[in-house]
């Protein structure tokens, strides 16, 4: 039984360790942020809302925000498909994914719902609900790019 | 070579390389909004958009409304929110089902009605949104009132609960 385990965790080593599986994790993440970008990048002024519903940034910082992230998660992913400069792009994913994570984090606390930027006053159940949500999935995300922070270390670490 | 000195390797490469990558982005980003026709204006006061199209009133001008029967509350909020609690014969149109619930809203309110939208946050757009998709249908005498149910509460005006 505790063999089957060891055994168990040691094939999950064994796959976590394994280029292939950088690499498909590596173009998930990839697929993730360019399929993101695309729309903040066509519409930048709905971007601008969206971060403006966070209440965390000052408004005077809204624009460059909205103009140039995009671009930086469209160039990550693309770094993180090519293979291209994987410190400096995994680097910035995992800033921006724990940028994400913190500015949720603090909503969540604070009760505003990030959708409309809506406070939720007494018993908003639900709007919490979707709140917790988008932060076990940002969660997930968080974990993904930790991952693959491991992995470029380990990496450069051989060559 | 060990884990806290190959970081202290890499930290400076990371560090350049993402440097560049956001320097590329900036350039990209704000190039092409230079030429874009509706640009989005980098610098100065940028305000939400949907924040400025709808008139608002203060909630002394709302309960004085609210107490002469003169004017229609309408919730935008979504539909849990509203059977949570509103204001008393407020009427439920979340923006998010606006198709679902307009219909019933059509038939008890004529065109003219003075109405009074409100969400809950300073900075909650849906108010304005919905004064947006009103107006669309035909209503003209719209106004918002801003952070309404937090102040509807604060002020404690009546409320309700349910459908």
């Amino acid at each position: 039984m505790n063999q089957q385990t060891l055994s168990k965790k040691e094939t999950i080593q064994k796959v976590l360790a394994h280029p292939w599986c950088f690499r498909i994790v590596r173009w998930l993440m990839a697929a993730l942020f360019i399929y993101a970008s695309i729309d903040k990048i066509l519409h930048p002024a709905g971007f601008a809302e969206s971060i403006y519903h966070y209440q965390v940034l000052p408004n005077i910082f809204i624009p460059p925000a909205a103009l140039i992230l995009p671009w930086v998660e469209l160039l990550v992913g693309l770094l993180l498909i090519t293979g291209f400069w994987l410190p400096g792009a995994i680097g910035l994913l995992n800033l921006m994914l724990l940028t994400f994570f913190s500015a949720l984090l603090f909503n969540t606390i604070r009760g505003l719902n990030v959708d409309c930027g809506c406070f939720v006053s007494g018993g908003g159940l639900v709007s919490r609900t979707t709140m917790l949500l988008y932060l076990m999935r940002d969660g997930f995300f968080l974990l993904v790019g930790f991952y693959l922070a491991g992995r470029v270390l380990n990496r450069e670490r051989k060559e | 070579m060990n884990i806290t000195s190959q970081v202290k390797h890499l930290w400076p490469k990371t560090v350049i390389q993402a440097f560049l990558i956001i320097l590329i982005a900036a350039g990209i980003g704000l190039g092409l909004n230079h030429f874009r026709k509706e640009n989005l204006p980098v610098l100065g006061n940028w305000k939400p958009q949907v924040q400025s199209t709808g008139d608002t009133l203060s909630i002394d001008q709302a309960k004085k409304l609210f107490l002469s029967h003169e004017a229609v509350f309408v919730d935008a909020r979504p539909r849990n929110l509203y059977e949570q609690g509103h204001i008393q014969g407020a009427f439920g149109l979340p923006v998010e089902a606006f198709d679902q619930y307009f219909f019933e809203f059509l038939k008890a309110t004529p065109a003219k009605t003075r109405i009074i939208t409100y969400c809950d946050g300073e900075s909650c757009s849906l108010s304005h949104e919905l004064v947006k998709m009103l107006r669309d249908q035909g209503y003209t005498n719209l106004q918002v009132l801003s952070n309404g149910w937090t102040l509807w509460q604060q002020n404690q005006l009546p409320v309700e609960r349910g459908n």
